[in-house]
């Protein structure tokens, strides 16, 4: 506002000082520049509301997925069809998150020619992981004067996840060992799985060579695996508690690695799980099965969405009073992994 | 240096939330510095243009056009383009400026007469329009003007595209564009000629690009050295700084706007507007400013001595105008008795030199020729009004005799002002020196003398005078010194310059002689009179000029001084004793309405009879405007007799009016705005008051020029406290958005300052937790858990990323303020 009452002051001193001209010199010549001052805004109003009317925009992630500490663009572009460039659009841009903040405005101050689409690309670096969403609630726009401004409602959202790119060393509970894994493991060692056989399908890079089915395999000229008990019945639940105290964001990001970390681990070790959250929103335990890393992806977009807690541990303890306690239980917190014994 | 590293690290990243950052922000976006760089280049070649086209147009100067465009467009591209890298821009500047320079000095004679030529052009135009007799033909030392002047513009050119490279290029200011070249738009215009339709629509173009990019506010290219800062940040405004695309298409459209506009007003700007054939109040106040200017060049702006009002001791030609304070000069008390003007003289001119009118230096010259006795003197001295004494009392009227005190308010010291005759018997201050009275009364001093009133007829008083030497009671040596006296006059005040003699003697030629002196007086009164007018505002006489004859020749009108010293010296021509003279005249109208002083008889003051009956004794304020000159001839029996030359002035034109264009803005502050003061110079002239008391003695040219220096000296001292003052203001701007680090940062530099000065023996620790605590032991507190806390507060302030609190930072705040606060008491 101050700007614009600096720059009427200073558009009346230039028509004064004209006038001023206009009487000293008395020429048709000085009457006629006068009246061109006198018309200027009145043109540039009608000009620039004209073209912003026509003006749109489009918000756009380079990447849907993204990972950790990778650069991400957002991209802002204009598509101004009118016959009048712009030369000054305030877009106000909020980049938010679920998970850390609400987000804060930030004001584009971006030129729209005529034409083409010109695209403002801002480089994005993430550092914490979860879903970040970009939003574009208006655009607003002076005149060639800086008089008028004109204001447009518009409504622009775009998206990217962010996912943990590192694989955790992850620093097992010695319980985890020691109840019930440990002789399932040893079979699994020794190849001692036959009688537990459950299904056969196809081989899939990344399946254990033990598991082959070698026979079959023969007779139908086509890999196939053995699918056992042990780890159909998933016997892991790999908990993430969604703990997010305003003042460490870093935690829900440290859990969410950790839990990734861990999961990754699991798959490396062909173990199927189940992987969970609790949304405190919905009241309720989200699981699903993850038997690769797209399984993983796919529980791990359902958890972005949610909104975190503050109570320290509150999925353990929902789940511990839900009743719902079945094979091992993997707790992921900031802390790490929290594992707790199954007595299924 | 952590701290700086910090900071520089900070700024590169734009961290506005939790969880990202923007860093090395807007790294894709096409700013197009080659583009910019191009147009605005145009903008410069536009108005370079637009400007000199303008000048050519007007004046109709013969000029290889495709040449000059050709160049100026090169040169701003040239211009321009440094702009693009720094590396450029540090080296193609000194490397532009030294082909210039060596190119100038290579074609220092085209470009001279160039310029001669086109300022002839300029000012024949001029003449032609005030109707001006002479300005002066400047030398041009290349006859093939064609050639010399598209020299000149090409340089002229050059120069005002560096001007508009800073005012287009660095600044896109409309205020400087104009200024570098709308004044020569108005070199045309002011005698109405026309600039034509392409320099009018060059110019148009150009303001109204700068005008629109200016306020947007994206005109700028990024950083010459750091080429990816395409973005301003401020706060939260992240602002690109200036785009090509945008530019361009904005140009175009201003361009076929303007163009547009321009063809279809070209019909309109040649109407004839109703009332147009009249010239302005305004104008006609600014054209005797201009005038004078064409006439006799800048110089004439600014006098080259400050003695506009008073009395100036015989200097010459340095004022273009009078300009009086209408202040009280001199108070002076007498009893008037005629209605004739009293003058009072206070110097007095033997010798012209051409701008000055020397006092008499009796140690040299033809005093020492002839041989020089003080008794002499002493004899001859106040002889005329021993003379007149003698003459009145032979008269039925008897001897007029008064007394008369003078003060001096505010005249110059160096002088007496002493009325015809001074008695000279009251022994008081004058003292004699070779006929002429000299000495000083320093201001704020009373004298008071007696003296016999001029107040007889040339002519009677002459004859008078013979029969009274006849009548002189005096001796031989007397009588000796008398006619030594006499014939010393008759060679000494009778010398004229050799260079102005022929013009004087023939101009003495055209009036002719009278029968007497009195009559030869007569003519040149008659002949000044017919031919030449009173003016306040002549103008200054051009340097290397002789004053006498630019003002009989050229100027032919004047004020006191040029009527004074031409009547003087064609006195002289004529073999007529004659001598300059200055001092102040006091006129009937002065004391008119002056209430005779209460208790004071008229008969203390004043015996004889007295021609105004009912006067009293009066005291009259001399002002500055009451200064006047005149001249004194010698009359042989008698002695020197004053005679006035300077005719009176008539009809006060517009010009006169107001005095000067200047002057306008001057009667704004002047205390005596409005009111009617009659305003003499000599006895002959009345106008408005025109000046006020808040300029007086000072040039109003000189005035802006010294308020600019002012100006600048106060930005020069105001620069250290903007130094000093600015972190502070960023301070407080930092704690109101919130950026208590920043805060922090400032205080914990000013914590150390302040160590660093009170305790120069101390090392200062690294770490800013050990600094307060260090500050906390030297001012005597124990190092606790509260000190403690501040210094983790403190370090997590400068070292976290925006984490800290405002209570957090308060505290730290309060522990470096009272830390600081108490270490000066130390």
């Amino acid at each position: 506002m101050g700007k614009q009452i600096r720059n009427i002051t200073g558009y009346l001193i230039v028509a004064l000082i004209l006038l001023l001209c206009v009487f000293f010199y008395r020429q048709a010549f000085l009457v006629v520049l006068f009246l061109l001052v006198l018309l200027l805004p009145q043109v540039s109003y009608l000009l620039c509301r004209k073209s912003f009317e026509k003006l749109s925009a489009e918000l756009d992630f380079s990447a849907a997925e993204a990972e950790k500490k990778l650069q991400v663009s957002l991209t802002v572009r204009f598509l101004n069809p009118g016959r009048f460039p712009l030369l000054h659009v305030e877009c106000p841009l909020v980049v938010s998150s679920p998970y850390y903040n609400k987000g804060e405005e930030q004001i584009y101050v971006l030129p729209a020619p005529v034409g083409k689409k010109e695209a403002l690309s801002l480089p994005f670096t993430f550092h914490y992981c979860g879903l970040y969403r970009a939003e574009m609630a208006s655009l607003k726009a002076y005149d060639l004067l800086h008089f008028f401004s004109f204001k447009k409602e518009i409504h622009l959202c775009t998206q990217t996840m962010v996912f943990p790119v590192e694989k955790m060393e992850i620093t097992y509970h010695p319980s985890f060992y020691t109840e019930g894994f440990d002789e399932y493991e040893s079979s699994v060692k020794t190849g001692n799985v036959s009688s537990n056989v459950t299904d056969i399908r196809e081989y899939r890079p990344g399946d254990r060579l033990q598991s082959i089915h070698w026979k079959l395999s023969a007779k139908i000229d086509k890999l196939m695996v053995k699918e056992n008990e042990a780890a159909a019945s998933h016997q892991f639940y790999v908990l993430l508690e969604l703990y997010c105290p305003p003042e460490h964001p870093e935690y829900l990001d440290q859990a969410v690695t950790y839990a990734h970390g861990v999961a990754l681990e699991l798959l490396a070790y062909h173990e199927n799980f189940f992987f969970g959250f609790y949304s405190e929103g919905r009241r309720e335990f989200t699981s699903s099965p993850v038997r690769n890393e797209e399984d993983l992806k796919q529980v791990l977009r359902e958890a972005y969405y949610e909104l975190p807690y503050t109570a320290e541990n509150l999925a353990l303890q929902v789940y511990r009073d839900s009743g719902m306690q079945k094979g091992t239980l993997i707790q992921i917190t900031h802390e790490g992994v929290m594992d707790e014994a199954s007595d299924a | 240096m952590k701290l700086r590293t910090r900071k520089q690290e900070q700024s590169k990243e734009y961290e506005k939330a939790v969880g990202y950052t923007i860093t090395e922000p807007f790294g894709d976006f096409d700013t197009g510095r080659g583009t910019i760089c191009l147009w605005k280049g145009f903008l410069m070649f536009g108005a370079a243009l637009g400007t000199i086209l303008s000048i050519v147009s007007a004046f109709e100067l013969q000029v290889n056009l495709l040449l000059i465009v050709v160049a100026f467009f090169v040169f701003s591209m040239l211009l321009s383009f440094l702009h693009y890298h720094h590396v450029l821009f540090n080296i193609g500047y000194p490397i532009a400026f030294f082909v210039f320079a060596f190119s100038i000095f290579q074609n220092r004679r085209y470009v001279n007469s160039g310029y001669q030529a086109i300022v002839n052009q300029v000012k024949s135009d001029y003449r032609e329009y005030f109707r001006l007799n002479y300005t002066g033909e400047a030398y041009e030392a290349v006859d093939n003007r064609y050639l010399a002047m598209t020299y000149a513009f090409l340089y002229l050119g050059f120069f005002l595209i560096v001007l508009l490279n800073i005012a287009i290029s660095n600044y896109m200011s409309i205020c400087l564009t104009m200024l570098f070249t709308f004044p020569f738009l108005q070199f045309g215009l002011y005698i109405e000629k026309m600039p034509s339709l392409i320099s009018v629509f060059l110019l148009l173009f150009v303001y109204a690009s700068v005008l629109f990019f200016k306020r947007s506010g994206h005109y700028a290219l990024s950083e010459r050295r750091k080429k990816d800062q395409a973005f301003v940040v401020k706060k939260n405004v992240f602002s690109y700084k200036g785009q090509g695309k945008v530019m361009g298409q904005l140009l175009g459209i201003t361009f076929g706007w303007t163009l547009l506009f321009s063809l279809a007003a070209y019909p309109l700007m040649r109407l004839v507007l109703p009332g147009s054939e009249k010239t302005s109040a305004l104008k006609a106040a600014t054209d005797s400013t201009i005038e004078t200017l064409v006439q006799s060049g800048f110089s004439s702006l600014f006098n080259r001595y400050d003695a506009t009002g008073g009395i100036s001791g015989g200097r010459l030609g340095g004022v273009n105008r009078i300009k009086a304070d209408y202040e009280t000069d001199l108070e002076v008390t007498f009893v008037p008795s005629s209605l004739e003007s009293m003058y009072l003289k206070a110097y007095t001119g033997a010798e012209y030199t051409g701008n000055q009118w020397l006092a008499p230096n009796y140690e040299e010259g033809w005093v020492k020729k002839k041989g020089y006795h003080e008794s002499y003197e002493n004899f001859t001295a106040r002889l005329e009004a021993k003379r007149l004494a003698r003459f009145s009392e032979e008269k039925d009227s008897g001897v007029q005799y008064g007394k008369m005190t003078v003060k001096n308010v505010g005249a110059e010291s160096g002088y007496l002002y002493l009325p015809y005759y001074e008695a000279g018997e009251t022994g008081a201050l004058p003292q004699v020196s070779y006929s002429v009275l000299v000495g000083a009364s320093p201001v704020g001093q009373t004298y008071s003398l007696n003296y016999y009133p001029y107040t007889q007829d040339l002519s009677e008083l002459q004859k008078g005078a013979d029969s009274l030497l006849e009548s002189e009671k005096t001796g031989a040596n007397e009588r000796k010194y008398i006619e030594t006296y006499e014939e010393l006059c008759k060679e000494a005040y009778t010398q004229i310059p050799e260079n102005i003699y022929p013009k004087l003697s023939g101009l003495a030629a055209e009036i002719g002689e009278g029968q007497t002196a009195q009559e030869t007086v007569e003519r040149i009164c008659s002949y000044l009179e017919e031919n030449y007018s009173y003016s306040l505002n002549p103008g200054a006489t051009p340097q290397n000029q002789d004053f006498v004859t630019w003002f009989l020749e050229h100027q032919k009108k004047g004020f006191c001084t040029h009527f004074a010293t031409a009547g003087t010296l064609l006195c002289r021509a004529y073999g007529i004793p004659a001598r300059y003279v200055e001092g102040y005249v006091i006129q009937t109208t002065d004391y008119a309405e002056a209430a005779p002083k209460e208790g004071e008889a008229v008969e203390d003051w004043f015996t004889g009879s007295n021609e105004l009956e009912k006067s009293g004794v009066v005291t009259v304020m001399v002002p500055d405007a009451n200064a006047h000159a005149w001249t004194e001839i010698y009359l042989e029996g008698f002695g020197w007799v004053p005679v006035d030359f300077t005719p009176p002035s008539e009809d006060i034109d517009a010009a006169d009016e107001y005095n000067s264009f200047l002057q306008i803005f001057a009667g704004l502050f002047s205390v005596q705005q409005g009111e009617t003061t009659e305003v003499t110079d000599g006895s002959q002239e009345a106008v408005d008051n025109p000046a006020g008391s808040v300029f007086k003695d000072h040039s109003f040219v000189l005035m802006p020029l010294a308020v600019l220096v002012f100006v600048l000296f106060l930005l020069f001292l105001g620069r250290g406290g903007y130094v000093r003052l600015k972190p502070r203001f960023l301070r407080m701007r930092a704690y109101r958005s919130g950026r208590y680090d920043d805060v922090l940062s400032y205080d914990y530099r000013r914590l150390v300052h302040t160590l660093q000065k009170s305790h120069k023996d101390i090392q200062i620790p690294a770490l800013p937790g050990d600094v307060l605590k260090l500050a906390a032991s030297l001012e005597g507190k124990p190092v606790d858990a509260d000190v403690s806390k501040v210094c983790r507060l403190l370090e997590r302030g400068l070292y976290g990323k925006g984490q800290m609190e405002k209570n957090e930072a308060d505290a730290v705040i309060r522990f470096v303020a009272e830390f600081i606060k108490n270490i000066k008491k130390i």
